[in-house]
C-alpha cells in the first residue's frame, strides 16, 4: 500500500489531534490522575460530572461536579473547566473525599462549582493549557455550511511564551505546512488561553495580509514561518 | 416579551419558582436577556411588575449602561410583608449609587460579561451584527484600543456594507476605505471588520444560549499596517 503526500499529511493531522489529549493530563508530582468517566450530574442539568482515577485502582476514583456555565449564564469553555478541575483535584483537603456522598457506583462525589467559578473569575492557567487551546482550535472540523480552510498538521512549544502551529490548507496538503508563531502569555507574563480572534481571522489574513508577518527563520518542519505576536500585541 | 412603550419596556408578571436549585440562575439569565433586549430596541427603563420579584432575584438589579432598574409591587396582590420590605429596599438601591458588597460585584460581573451587546449594526443584506463587550480575546475589549479600529462610528460604517472576499456562511468580513487627511496629504487605509455570523465562535470557546443569535464582531485590523492610523479613529 503506497500513500501519496496528501494521504500521509492526513495521517499526520490525525496524529496531531490525538496527541492533543495528552498535553494536559492531570499529574501532580508522582501522582497521576486520568479521566475515568464524564457524565451529566443527575440532579443538576447545568453541571457535568467528571470522574478521575489513578489509572489502576477503581477505589481511588473521585467524581467532581463542575458547572457548565458561569454565574452570568455564559458557557465555560471545556478546556477552562479542565484547567480548573486540575486545581480542585490537587488542592482539595484530604478528608473531603471521605465525607463526600457516594453515587450509585459508590464513587464519592464532590461539588466543585464554587471553586470552578472562582477559577473562571481569576484564572491560573499553565503553559500546557495555552498550548492545548491554541492547537485544538485548528484541529476542529469546520461548520457543515463552511468550506474546509485550515488544518493542524503539528505543533511545538518553542519556549514558555510561544508556540508554533504547523498548518496547511486544502490546496497545500501535498506540500510541507507553514508555521505560525503565537503568544501564550500576555504582556504581564500571565498565561493566556484561547486565541479566538486569530482562529477567526487567519483565513482572511491568508488572503494577502500574512506575508508582511513572515519571519526570517529556518524551520525544517515547515516551508515558511509567520509571526502573529505583534498582531496580537495589545490583546 | 412585554410591551415597548416609548423608551420603557414594561414586563408584567415575571416569576421564577423559588426554591428550585436553578431559580436564581434562571432569574439572573432572564434579567440579563431582558437588559440586552432593552439595548437592542432602545429602551432606557426596564420595568418589572411582580410582587415576588425581589425574593426571586435577591438583590440583583440591572446595571446595564443607560438602564434604570425599577421594581414595582402590585398592592392588591401583596400579602407578604417581606416582599413589601424588599421592594422598598430595592427601590432605594435602584435610586442610589451605592450597592452592598455581593450585589455590586454581581452587577459589575453581569454588565462586563463578554456577551453584553454594546451596539448593533445591520449589513447591506440585513444581517443583524452586534458588537459585544467581549474580553481580551474577542469583541470590543479585544480591539478597542491601538493598534486596531476602536471607533464605534467606523465599525458601524464598515459593517453597514456588503460582506467581502474571505466571507463564509458563518464568517463575515467587512471593509471600509477611510482617508486620513493631513493637510494636502491623503493616505488611504482600508479597515477590516471580521464578524462571526453564528451562535458560537469558530474555535467553539464562546457560545450563546440562543442558537438563533449571532456572536457578532470578533476583531478588526487595518490592511498593510501593524497599527491603524490614529486619525482613523477620530472620524
Amino acid at each position: 500500500m503506497a500513500w501519496d503526500e496528501t494521504g500521509l499529511s492526513g495521517l499526520q493531522a490525525q496524529l496531531a489531534h490525538e496527541m492533543l489529549s495528552r498535553v494536559t493530563a492531570f499529574t501532580f508530582g508522582p501522582d497521576v490522575r486520568l479521566v475515568r468517566g464524564v457524565m451529566t450530574s443527575p440532579d443538576r442539568p447545568d453541571a457535568g460530572r467528571v470522574v478521575l482515577w489513578d489509572g489502576r485502582h477503581l477505589d481511588n476514583s473521585v467524581a467532581y461536579d463542575v458547572p457548565l456555565t458561569d454565574p452570568q449564564g455564559g458557557n465555560i469553555p471545556a478546556g477552562d473547566i479542565a484547567a480548573a478541575l486540575r486545581g480542585v483535584a490537587s488542592d482539595g483537603p484530604e478528608h473531603e473525599t471521605e465525607k463526600a456522598p457516594r453515587d450509585a457506583f459508590g464513587i464519592p462525589v464532590i461539588d466543585a462549582s464554587a471553586r470552578v467559578h472562582a477559577f473562571v473569575a481569576e484564572p491560573r492557567f499553565r503553559v500546557p493549557d495555552a498550548l492545548h487551546a491554541a492547537a485544538a482550535a485548528f484541529s476542529l472540523s469546520p461548520e457543515p455550511e463552511d468550506p474546509p480552510e485550515l488544518r493542524l498538521r503539528g505543533f511545538l512549544l518553542l519556549d514558555q511564551a510561544t508556540c508554533r502551529l504547523y498548518l496547511d490548507t486544502p490546496e497545500s496538503q501535498d506540500a510541507p505546512p507553514f508555521g505560525l508563531d503565537l503568544p501564550l502569555q500576555d504582556k504581564k507574563g500571565a498565561v493566556t488561553v484561547g486565541l479566538t480572534a486569530v482562529h477567526t481571522a487567519l483565513p482572511v489574513l491568508l488572503l494577502g495580509e500574512l506575508e508582511r508577518m513572515r519571519k526570517d527563520v529556518h524551520d525544517p518542519y515547515c516551508h515558511t514561518v509567520y509571526d502573529l505576536a505583534d498582531w496580537l500585541s495589545d490583546s | 416579551m412585554g410591551e415597548d412603550r416609548e423608551q420603557q419596556l414594561q414586563v408584567p408578571p415575571l416569576r421564577v419558582v423559588g426554591g428550585h436549585a436553578l431559580s436564581e440562575t434562571i432569574a439572573r439569565q432572564i434579567l440579563f436577556l431582558l437588559c440586552q433586549h432593552c439595548r437592542i430596541v432602545g429602551a432606557e427603563v426596564l420595568r418589572l411588575t411582580d410582587p415576588y420579584l425581589l425574593r426571586t432575584f435577591g438583590a440583583a438589579k440591572a446595571t446595564q449602561q443607560g438602564l434604570t432598574y425599577e421594581a414595582v409591587v402590585d398592592a392588591d396582590s401583596v400579602s407578604d410583608s417581606t416582599a413589601a420590605d424588599d421592594t422598598d429596599k430595592a427601590v432605594a438601591v435602584a435610586d442610589s449609587d451605592t450597592s452592598e458588597g455581593d450585589t455590586a460585584a454581581d452587577d459589575d460581573a453581569a454588565s462586563s460579561h463578554w456577551s453584553v451587546v454594546k451596539f448593533v449594526t445591520h449589513d447591506k443584506d440585513g444581517r443583524y451584527t452586534p458588537t459585544r463587550q467581549g474580553n481580551r480575546s474577542i469583541g470590543w475589549v479585544h480591539f478597542s484600543g491601538p493598534p486596531d479600529i476602536h471607533s464605534e462610528k467606523v465599525i458601524k460604517a464598515a459593517v453597514n456594507e456588503h460582506p467581502e472576499r474571505g466571507s463564509t456562511k458563518t464568517r463575515k468580513v467587512y471593509g471600509a476605505v477611510l482617508y486620513d487627511t493631513l493637510g494636502i496629504t491623503l493616505a488611504k487605509v482600508k479597515g477590516k471588520v471580521i464578524a462571526q455570523y453564528h451562535w458560537e465562535t469558530s474555535d467553539h470557546r464562546y457560545k450563546l444560549a440562543d442558537t438563533d443569535d449571532e456572536i457578532g464582531v470578533i476583531t478588526t485590523f487595518c490592511q498593510g499596517v501593524s497599527t491603524c492610523p490614529d486619525a482613523l479613529n477620530r472620524v
